[in-house]
């Protein structure tokens, strides 16, 4: 088994065709025993990507940035961001200085909290190796197979006049999450021109409310009440530590309703 | 018995360089034990406790979540560059008088995550310095103590500078 660490994309590129290689990024996530069976361990560490900057209204995230540098950048930005409420809530401070973007992102676990922001920020990922190219970040979690051989690049999008809620679900500050919930909304001059609202955490690992979203475009959330909105969205969940399915389920819509009111949606 | 494959990488320790062998899945924590650096505790294992917090080019890390291999060449400060017991650093004086050391098993990780913190921000309010100690876990003095440990190290780093 030997270890790289290369310095540039074209060498990421070619180490990523050797078979049995493993991405190693911030490597919180990789089992010892996985380390063990591989034949190859990639390093990420000394690739020119670390960065978050925001070029012409867009955000680009460098796969090797770290949780905490995410949280400094748009703190530093825009104080209060959906990024920063969700990140903040993600593990330690000292697993924060360790855990990538690029890895969050491959990977996904609920414990990250960034999935649902992601999926409703509409993100891009760019990744280099087998399949070379930007994809959708809801396409990337679909897939994930496919994109075996490949490695995160940047996540990029765009955050311009949005309204945003997220909350989570868990048992202590420092627990995983049970369930997270993202409601992102575009709105000009108190109308409503775009809509994401995302469950993760359930059975479908995460549920976009469609139909909920389209009552809301066009509309003034002042005239609208959550229960309107939320009529017919029943999100799945499978029993955990957390609570039953049953439980999790309800509780989910107290918190997709306390979001909605806090966006300006009626009493 | 088969032979465990080791590999050779260099460290830069509180200052000093060092050359280690180590196999390939070794955990940062294990090799810088191994290697004489018992200030680093070794607690839970899972980045839980933050009992074997060092800090990575300057970040507080759980050096057991960190595979050695990917700490190479990378620059690694433990409590001792800190302070030593003949010279303590204001934060070990302000621990010892505020009481926040009992067992002084969580002490190292507090010591290290207190001294990034003030680096960064020297006058914290108690939920500043409940976040950034939020990966160091203490079993013997509660978390009273330890947060006027900080409070007052505050206040020390301050006089000092």
């Amino acid at each position: 088994m030997e270890w790289h660490w290369p310095k540039d994309l074209e060498e990421l590129a070619r180490l990523l065709k050797e078979e049995g290689a493993l991405i190693h990024a911030g490597g919180t996530a990789i089992r010892e025993e996985r380390i063990k069976s591989a034949v190859h361990v990639i390093d990420m560490s000394c690739l020119p990507l670390n960065y978050v900057k925001r070029q012409d209204g867009v955000w680009h995230i460098g796969a090797t940035a770290v949780l905490n540098d995410i949280i400094d950048a748009f703190e530093g930005a825009h104080g209060d961001h959906l990024l920063v409420k969700a990140l903040k809530n993600t593990a330690t401070t000292p697993l924060r200085n360790r855990i990538t973007v690029g890895g969050s992102v491959f990977l996904s676990p609920l414990w990250s909290n960034l999935m649902g922001p992601l999926l409703a920020l509409e993100a891009e990922v760019e990744v280099v190796g087998k399949l070379n190219g930007t994809y959708k970040y809801e396409d990337l979690l679909s897939k994930k197979a496919e994109f075996q051989g490949s490695a995160v690049k940047e996540i990029k999008f765009s955050d311009k006049n949005i309204m945003y809620f997220f909350d989570r679900f868990a048992r202590t500050a420092t627990d995983y999450s049970a369930f997270t919930v993202t409601i992102v909304l575009a709105v000009e001059t108190d109308v409503v021109k775009d809509a994401k609202i995302v469950v993760t955490g359930c059975k479908k690992i995460y549920e976009r409310l469609s139909q909920a979203e389209t009552k809301v475009i066009g509309k003034k959330l002042k005239e609208l009440t959550p229960e309107d909105i939320l009529e017919g969205a029943n999100v799945e969940f499978a029993d955990k530590p957390a609570g039953s399915g049953a439980y999790l389920a309800e509780v989910s819509k107290v918190f997709l309703c306390r979001g909605l009111e806090a966006l300006g949606c009626a009493r | 018995m088969c032979e465990v494959m080791k590999m050779k990488a260099n460290f830069k320790i509180n200052g000093k360089n060092f050359e280690f062998e180590f196999p390939p899945h070794a955990k940062l924590l294990d090799v810088l034990r191994e290697n004489g650096f018992t200030e680093v505790k070794c607690g839970c294992r899972e980045g839980f406790c933050g009992a074997c917090s060092v800090l990575l080019d300057g970040k507080l890390v759980n050096s057991c979540m960190i595979y050695a291999a990917s700490a190479k060449d990378r620059e690694i400060t433990t409590v001792k560059k800190i302070g030593t017991l003949h010279e303590p650093h204001p934060i070990q004086e302000a621990f010892v008088e505020a009481g926040a050391v009992q067992c002084g098993y969580c002490t190292p990780g507090m010591v290290l995550a207190t001294y990034t913190l003030l680096e960064r921000n020297p006058n914290p309010t108690d939920e500043e310095i409940k976040e950034a100690l939020d990966g160091n876990f203490c079993r013997c003095t509660g978390y009273v103590k330890i947060i006027d440990a900080v409070k007052l190290a505050a206040e020390k780093v301050k006089e000092n500078d």
